[in-house]
């Protein structure tokens, strides 16, 4: 049973990843957490290699497509890997539930700015 | 879609690396300090100031996340907080439904995509508020 909830959330991280460039661990971790018992670190173990191997699909779709720009990957991922290993590190000297609610907040203001700006402009072009 | 695409290809510049060494300096900070991937910070970033389409900057996040993904997974993997069963099992879902997002992201219009990314900002905005 807990493996078919395994492909379960898979299969929906995938289609999100896939569908929006992200990588999924936003909805596989607590998913893991949540619905199949594992800690959080294991967790978030578990999630970076699933999203290895199932961006590897999407990556091939959108190479067919031409869409992903090789040269800009090649200049965002080492800074990213860099400054991630920075910024996980400094998470382990802070406080981490004030950093998640600001996370939260940016979040919110910056994604109903782009709802409306959106909404707004699919209203003036139809 | 083709014309947009050959237009940001001649402007990939100097200064276009070093914007995208920025987003990914900030994606990367902030992901790895509230433990996220980055792609949800990286995708409108990209859209904002690479000018890229919303097809391709989501394209190419998807490729940051392989990178980013294969080295935190390593970090993880020799630390020992892994379980390959769990593992197979998400990535073989994940593989399919990757494949059928990215398809139907070829399908959707650039203010769909919009739309439904901004709802999943929302979403984690919200999860990340209340429940840090």
């Amino acid at each position: 049973m807990d493996f078919v909830i395994t492909l379960g959330l898979g299969l929906f991280a995938g289609t999100l990843a896939g569908l929006l460039g992200i990588g999924g661990g936003i909805v596989m971790v607590p998913g893991m957490v949540l619905m199949l018992g594992l800690d959080q670190h294991t967790a978030q173990g578990i999630s970076l290699g699933a999203m290895t191997v199932l961006s590897l699909s999407g990556c091939y779709v959108q190479i067919k497509q031409k869409n992903l720009k090789i040269p800009i990957v090649i200049w965002i991922a080492p800074v990213a890997v860099v400054f991630g290993l920075l910024g996980a590190y400094v998470a382990g000297k802070i406080e981490s539930y004030t950093l998640g609610r600001l996370f939260g907040a940016f979040l919110l203001i910056n994604g109903s700015q782009m709802l409306f700006r959106t909404v707004r402009k699919m209203r003036t072009s139809v | 879609m083709a014309l947009s695409a050959s237009a940001t290809q001649a402007s990939f510049s100097a200064k276009t690396f070093l914007t995208a060494a920025v987003i990914g300096a900030f994606g990367g900070f902030l992901g790895g300090l509230v433990g996220v991937g980055g792609g949800i910070i990286m995708v409108p970033l990209m859209v904002s100031y690479l000018r890229l389409t919303q097809h391709q900057a989501i394209a190419t996040s998807l490729g940051v996340v392989l990178i980013v993904g294969t080295s935190g997974a390593s970090v993880y993997l020799t630390r020992g907080d892994w379980d390959w069963l769990t593992v197979i099992g998400l990535a073989a879902g994940g593989i399919v439904g990757a494949y059928i997002g990215a398809r139907a992201m070829a399908r959707l219009s650039g203010d769909r995509l919009r739309l439904i990314f901004s709802i999943v900002m929302l979403c984690v905005g919200t999860k990340f508020l209340f429940f840090p």
